[in-house]
């Protein structure tokens, strides 16, 4: 008897398992389709589902890869004691500084600076809001970080950003000098040299 | 049939596989914490550049982690420190019933502590941490292994009933591969830069995977940029196709190797192909990793075989 409770608790078992099995990839999968019917009328369970523990996203350069270039340039406002006022620096590109260790040595720690560059780059120039406020205080943080080590010693009142976004030429212009591509920039005018307000209290 | 389907499944599989992914999942981790120790605070710390707020603000799935219980300088040191310890273990194979579950836990954390420097590998990665915890990943290369009851007649129904959870476990870890691969091919299908072939350049010229000199040398060859784009969807759009059948598995997964250690080269994105490398190890059933192992075996006779007659013509030389 007791030999025969085991036996069906064990096919009941297997079945249960590979069968959930089945089930979640079933969902895996129309959570990855592109937009259709059929996901549009399970979408709310379907990602209250996949987005607790199994979100994804694998279009890895799809449709296409990104063809514009992103960087950063900052200046700050620098007390200028000769002249007992404050000054505003030229313009100085900190992604390229990261970039370049990266470029010569390819496993470099620099990459995750730079992915933050970009990150910041990128939800700065979104149309949420929200992503806009969250791209300005990590382009925030980053300028105070290199501004104290550009102008190391020096009083700093405000930090200034500008998003540069410079787009690659089609293929059969891919001989086209850098400085003739097309560009965007997006500033986020002056900001406080301290971090922001949200941040201190997430700290709390 | 049914109780073909039960013994089958009772029965532990792709456990050397399963050991594999846990060494290399293990050293992954290790060295991407590592590369980062000197900039730990940066990246992960409360100061860091991905806020505590915007850590607290944004929903991590709802789920807690480890640093929402301290905003502290001290209790960050203490798990990353600690991590870093857990991924020893995990490496050693000690205990991978519960180090593997502590490092999801702790992998999740830092993955939701700045999601900002998190790309498809490490989303991956994590995935594959949560199926792993359910499979016996400490059978082979371990310092305490989890041996496998191989005679299914002496197991317990406890047994059985962890070996399925293994099977589904180890399934679930190739069938995400799968259906990664799957994914990006079909989107990939879709974009105007891979209908006409010049999606490879685009990539290479993003500055952040410039490399001097060489990027340049492969754009510039306008047959290598067409046959990597097509080629690259190709590879990824029949690969479910190609890893079911018992021979053409194998160039399938040469394809995807070679494609992941040009990326790893091309485009910098080391810990990307290394963590899509790894995976593809539960691809292989134990039957193929011994064929490999007889294979390098023959292969190292033939060396030595080599060796031994270089000698000897030396000695004749010398004579």
């Amino acid at each position: 008897m007791l030999q025969k409770a085991k036996k069906y608790f064990l096919i009941s078992w297997v079945f249960l398992m590979w069968g959930g099995l089945l089930i979640h990839f079933a969902l895996t999968s129309l959570y990855l389709t592109p937009n259709n019917p059929l996901k549009e009328n399970v979408k709310f369970p379907l990602y209250f589902y996949m987005e607790s523990l199994f979100s994804q996203n694998w279009k890895l350069f799809a449709p296409n890869p990104t063809s514009q270039n992103a960087s950063l340039e900052l200046t700050a406002k620098v007390w200028d004691e000769s002249h007992r006022k404050w000054i505003v620096k030229d313009w100085v590109s900190i992604t390229n500084e990261t970039i370049r260790p990266i470029q010569t040595y390819r496993l470099n720690k620099n990459a995750y600076i730079l992915d933050l560059h970009l990150k910041a780059a990128d939800k700065f120039r979104s149309d949420s809001l929200e992503s806009e406020r969250i791209g300005r205080q990590m382009l925030q943080s980053i300028a105070i970080r290199e501004a104290k080590e550009i102008w190391k010693g020096q009083r700093i009142k405000a930090v200034r950003v500008r998003a540069v976004y410079a787009t690659i030429p089609p293929y059969e212009k891919r001989d086209q000098k850098s400085s003739e591509w097309r560009i965007e920039r997006k500033d986020t005018g002056w900001m406080d040299y301290s971090p922001q307000k949200d941040q201190k209290e997430g700290m709390k | 049939m049914i109780q073909r389907f039960i013994e089958w499944s009772s029965k532990e599989r792709l456990l050397i596989g399963a050991s594999l992914i846990r060494v290399q999942f293990a050293l992954i981790l290790l060295t991407f914490f590592i590369l980062n120790y000197g900039q730990r605070d940066l990246l992960w710390g409360p100061d860091g550049i991905w806020s505590y707020g915007n850590f607290l603000s944004s929903h991590n799935n709802g789920i807690l982690n480890l640093f929402h219980f301290s905003a502290s300088n001290l209790f960050f040191e203490i798990l990353f420190h600690l991590f870093i310890v857990i991924l020893v273990l995990y490496l050693l194979g000690i205990r991978t019933r519960l180090t593997g579950l502590l490092v999801f836990i702790f992998f999740w954390s830092f993955y939701y502590r700045n999601p900002a420097i998190m790309n498809g590998g490490m989303n991956l990665l994590r995935l594959e941490l949560l199926y792993l915890m359910f499979a016996n990943t400490g059978a082979y290369l371990a310092l305490t292994p989890e041996k496998p009851v191989r005679d299914i007649m002496k197991k317990s129904l406890l047994e059985k009933m962890i070996a399925v959870l293994h099977n589904v476990a180890v399934m679930a870890v190739a069938l995400q591969i799968i259906l990664v691969y799957f994914t990006a091919g079909i989107y990939k299908v879709m974009g105007s830069y891979w209908q006409d072939g010049t999606a490879v350049y685009y990539a290479l010229r993003l500055h952040e995977f410039y490399w001097p000199g060489v990027n340049d040398w492969i754009w510039n060859q306008t047959w290598l940029v067409v046959l990597a784009s097509y080629g690259t969807i190709l590879i990824q759009v029949m690969f479910p196709a190609f890893i079911v059948h018992p021979k053409l598995k194998y160039f399938a997964l040469a394809g995807v190797v070679s494609m992941h250690i040009g990326i790893a080269f091309t485009m910098s994105l080391f810990f990307f192909s290394w963590i899509m490398i790894a995976s593809e190890m539960i691809l292989l059933n134990d039957e193929d990793y011994r064929k490999i192992k007889q294979w390098l075996r023959k292969l190292k006779e033939l060396a030595i075989y080599f060796r031994d007659h270089k000698l000897v013509f030396r000695y004749e030389e010398e004579k």
